[in-house]
């Protein structure tokens, strides 16, 4: 069992379902379409598309204080239950009860509107990832001094590195506490040194937070932020208890080759 | 406290907006004489060559163009630069959580405010100057331009999902808007074309949402501007309704296809 307390749920996930068309993969024009549809009108009517089930009857509950890891292997629907847990995706079936807000991340190295400065995006970013209605002056001035990007900030987002993105980005977002915090292999894209002094801080950020879905493929940060992790194979949750204990299991069950690859 | 997710796409679109026009004034001046360029040129070169070369038995043919090509315009280039919009943020859309609405109301206010400023400094002068002067019908203008606000606004939103998917479409609809601009009766009246043909003008939904605006500037003020409005209202209304049932549809697609 985890160390968190379990009287207060933050979220529920109900009985998840979600599964796609494969041919969402390829992208296709309006002309393919219509050659398509003249060359073969009764497939192009009646043919029934290829279905991939992604997630297959995810059920589990987030308590206040959890910092929930999701394990699994690329493909095992990790991001997808992410999406949905955020709003971003609607499920097949089942439901994502949560009364508060959910802020989710997927990547930091992306700028909103590269002509503009770096301050400016940092502006328009906390104006767009905290769903509250005002952001204050000092929140995102104080995520820009922590930035460390001093008289870059000044300059086109467009002329960042990689690397200075994902500061800007991690330090805005690790800001202010949120109710449900969803970080989607956040770390990756910061440097080495910014990425020890993110994690401190976003440790802070973690623990004034209701709750914190965390995906990683570092067994290292998976034990050092979390206290709970759910580990997901083919779409359904095959272990939900303490990290250490999920890692061996995730191990086990041929995960260690995820871990190896970083 | 939590807000609604209405509310939320409404401060967001807001936010974005006023960027994106900070963006495109960054260089004021440059960026202002920019708007203004595409439909003074086209007014400009229509006028020289369909009043003066053509000759066409138009009264007061200024006016008439003007009240035309303007939403034209405004329409034609808010569809078409909608249908990348998803696709060319895509990056923003899978990074976090943000209503792809958003990006798409963005693009239309940055262009509708363009659309505003364009009006007033190109068709103001032509009113004025135009044969009988301005109408008290010109004060119905911006009621007017409410179905072709939401019909425009639908069609973008319509052809940015269609373009995750189709991303062929942007291509297509320039080969549409071309082929629009000549039978829809921007720079000529509905009475040159013939009769047998009319039905073509009928189901034009461009037409229907540009004819009420036109109408307030060119003609005199009259009942004939109901049965304009309600024709136009219904367009926008169909085109809002085809265009929310596919974002419906295709809300979670869109997110794996872009």
């Amino acid at each position: 069992m985890n160390s968190s307390s379990r009287s207060e749920v933050i979220l529920t996930a109900k009985n998840i379902y979600f599964d796609y068309q494969l041919s969402l993969y390829q992208h296709s024009g309006l002309r393919d379409t219509f050659i398509n549809a003249v060359r073969n009108p009764w497939d192009f009517i009646f043919k029934k598309p290829e279905i991939l089930p992604v997630l297959r009857g995810i059920n589990f509950q987030l308590y206040k204080g959890d910092r929930l890891g999701l394990l699994g292997l690329n493909g095992a629907g990790k991001t997808t239950l992410c999406r949905i847990l955020s709003g971003m995706m609607t499920p097949n079936a089942g439901e994502v009860i949560c009364p508060g807000h959910v802020e989710a991340i997927f990547d930091v190295a992306t700028g909103i509107m590269p002509e503009l400065t770096g301050r400016e995006n940092a502006y328009l970013l906390a104006r767009l990832f905290y769903n509250t209605r005002e952001v204050s002056r000092e929140l995102v001035e104080e995520a820009l001094e922590f930035s460390e990007l001093s008289h870059f900030l000044d300059a086109p987002f467009k002329t960042y590195s990689k690397g200075m993105q994902a500061r800007l980005v991690l330090s805005l977002i690790s800001s202010a506490p949120s109710n449900v915090l969803i970080l989607d292999e956040v770390f990756d894209g910061a440097d080495l040194f910014f990425k020890e002094k993110i994690a401190k801080r976003m440790i802070k950020k973690i623990e004034g937070s209701n709750a914190v879905v965390f995906v990683s493929h570092g067994p290292d940060q998976v034990l050092e932020l979390c206290n709970r992790v759910l580990v997901l194979k083919n779409g359904v949750i095959e272990f939900d208890g303490p990290p250490q204990e999920a890692i061996n299991f995730y191990i086990q069950s041929g995960g260690s080759r995820s871990f190896g690859e970083l | 406290m939590k807000i609604s997710e209405f509310e939320l796409v409404f401060r967001q679109s807001y936010a974005f907006c006023l960027s994106s026009l900070k963006s495109r004034y960054r260089k004021t001046l440059a960026g202002f004489i920019w708007v203004l360029l595409n439909p003074l040129l086209m007014f400009g070169v229509q006028s020289i060559v369909f009043k003066k070369i053509l000759k066409i038995p138009v009264p007061d043919f200024y006016l008439f163009l003007v009240g035309g090509l303007v939403p034209w315009i405004f329409i034609s280039q808010t569809v078409c630069m909608s249908a990348s919009i998803l696709t060319a943020n895509s990056g923003i859309l899978k990074a976090f959580r943000l209503n792809p609405l958003v990006l798409v109301n963005s693009s239309y206010f940055d262009n509708l405010f363009n659309f505003f400023i364009a009006t007033v400094i190109i068709t103001t002068p032509v009113l004025i100057f135009s044969d009988l002067g301005p109408q008290w019908g010109v004060l119905l203008a911006p009621l007017a331009l409410v179905p072709m606000i939401i019909g425009s606004f639908a069609l973008s939103s319509l052809v940015a999902v269609l373009n995750v998917f189709y991303r062929d479409t942007s291509f297509v609809l320039n080969f549409i808007f071309s082929i629009f601009f000549f039978v829809t009766p921007i720079f000529y009246p509905i009475e040159f074309v013939p009769l047998e043909f009319q039905w073509m003008i009928e189901i034009n939904p461009f037409y229907h949402l540009i004819n009420p605006y036109r109408f307030t500037l060119y003609q005199p003020l009259s009942m004939e501007l109901i049965p304009l409005m309600l024709k136009a209202l219904g367009w926008a209304l169909g085109l809002s309704v085809v265009s929310a049932l596919y974002w419906r549809k295709k809300k979670n697609e869109l997110f794996i296809s872009i």
